[in-house]
């Protein structure tokens, strides 16, 4: 499963979720995360609806979209929102 | 008939006996000293006029003190028995109670809460005793000190604990948790990062700060000298009341539809400092660099200031109803200048020690919301129908 977050350096809850993703990467290692700058990789946003609340989560499963959802979470409800996501 | 003209004599008879006597009520002693070419002194004297024309039970004596050297010797003396000098003019006694300056409604309502209280407890006079208007040992020797305020939700608070100091705190602190410009503070320091010099990464973040400092400092300073000017009109006290309650509303409704994420500052403004921030970056000339972080943060701070403006305006305005000294004003400001850059200097020493930017959870903005919403809702309310609860400098 890969999922790409789009994240912000000036959003305190991006900074959070930084910390959480990593120790979900350790406890799920086939996870894959790609972090998204939303003001410094304008290039990597084209396709990816982003929305008014950050940090934003797609998570693709074989290449396709199967899921967006946003905002700070606790880490299992990350983990909760992208091992259901199906 | 008769039975009906009876029974209508016995109505009005029982309603009569019932209607409580008016007790004869004692002389109430007002010691007023003032000066000539005092503005505010004039406005009270108008005032305390009117007020004796309506209350025949109030007698007013005034003690001129600029020129007046006997009286100046008699406000010493006053001073010295109820054990509160007399340095400022106007000051009204009743009772023991000492009331320093007159704002319009708010001072009017606190004088008149006075003249209930010594009138409801009969208090001594002990002024009027030492000046020979009332006999000795007359009355109860107290001092009002009924400061209990009705909160919903919270219960009795006692204003008396609620000082300047506390106030402050709590309100500069939640000003703090805003984040209108704290964004830009992130958006720097993660440049910043970049940077290979040490004292650059910290002269530029502390002078971003500093200057934010600054610009706050002289907003609440310029609209403090603005309410200490015209504060005295009743409309502006209740402007400041509608906006803080206004803003309460504001904060509340944040509260409830605040998603726990961060809202995505508008993307023309976002990218335009995020370029202005790229450019001081890579200005080779490091003082040139500095010179745009000052210009950066005025801008930022000038646009930004609307976002918080109802905390500092709601503050100042509580100072100006206070009657404080220059250095007082400014002392409490600075208090509230200290709790409001807090959260900001916090991340950026913990960002600049462990080179990583540190987030706080947006739990604690939306908890700041619900707070600040109540206090602003509150004290709005208390400014038009309460003002004289806010003058919390018990001395």
């Amino acid at each position: 499963m890969k999922i790409k977050v789009v994240t912000a350096v000036w959003c305190h809850a991006c900074l959070l979720m930084k910390k959480r993703i990593k120790a979900l990467m350790k406890k799920n290692p086939e996870l894959v995360f790609e972090m998204i700058d939303l003001d410094f990789d304008e290039d990597k946003l084209i396709g990816l609806e982003v929305g008014k609340i950050l940090p934003v989560y797609f998570v693709y499963h074989d290449d396709v979209l199967i899921k967006r959802f946003v905002g700070e979470k606790s880490i299992d409800e990350l983990e909760r929102e992208i091992l259901h996501a199906d | 008939m008769r039975i009906k003209h009876t029974f209508i004599l016995t109505i009005l008879f029982l309603v009569l006996f019932a209607l409580p006597v008016k007790a004869e009520e004692r002389t109430i002693h007002l010691y007023y000293f003032h000066a000539e070419g005092c503005s505010t002194c004039a406005l009270e004297t108008t005032y305390l006029e009117e007020l004796i024309k309506a209350d025949t039970n109030l007698v007013l004596h005034s003690y001129e003190l600029a020129f007046n050297e006997e009286n100046q010797k008699l406000a010493r003396d006053i001073g010295t028995l109820l054990g509160q000098e007399i340095q400022l003019t106007p000051t009204l006694i009743i009772g023991r109670e000492v009331i320093v300056g007159f704002s319009e409604g708010s001072t009017e309502s606190r004088i008149e809460e006075a003249i209930d209280f010594v009138r409801t407890n009969n208090v001594r006079d002990v002024v009027g005793e030492m000046l020979g208007f009332v006999k000795p040992n007359e009355g109860v020797d107290i001092v009002n000190q009924d400061s209990t305020i009705k909160i919903p939700f919270l219960g009795e608070i006692d204003a008396k604990t609620v000082s300047l100091p506390i106030l402050a705190i709590v309100l500069g602190t939640l000003d703090g948790f805003n984040p209108c410009a704290m964004w830009v503070l992130l958006l720097l320091i993660s440049m910043l990062f970049h940077l290979e010099e040490q004292w650059k990464k910290w002269f530029l973040g502390g002078l971003f700060l500093t200057t934010t400092a600054v610009m706050y400092f002289l907003f609440m300073y310029s609209w403090l000298s603005i309410t200490l000017l015209f504060g005295t009109l009743i409309y502006i006290r209740w402007l400041i009341g509608g906006i803080s309650i206004g803003g309460g509303l504001f904060n509340f409704n944040r509260y409830l539809k605040m998603e726990p994420g961060c809202e995505v500052v508008d993307e023309s403004k976002r990218l335009k400092i995020r370029d202005k921030l790229k450019s001081i970056y890579n200005q080779p000339v490091f003082a040139v660099a500095a010179v745009g972080i000052v210009i950066l943060a005025i801008s930022v701070n000038l646009v930004e200031l609307i976002c918080s403006a109802g905390l500092p305006v709601l503050f100042t305005q509580i100072l100006s109803l206070n009657n404080l000294s220059e250095t007082q004003y400014i002392l409490y400001m600075l208090l509230y200048l200290l709790m409001f850059m807090m959260d900001d200097v916090v991340v950026f020493v913990i960002a600049m020690k462990t080179a990583e930017l540190t987030g706080i959870s947006t739990k604690y903005a939306r908890n700041a919301h619900l707070i600040g919403g109540i206090l602003m809702f509150i004290l709005g309310l208390l400014m038009i129908f309460k003002p004289a609860w806010l003058m919390l400098n018990f001395g």
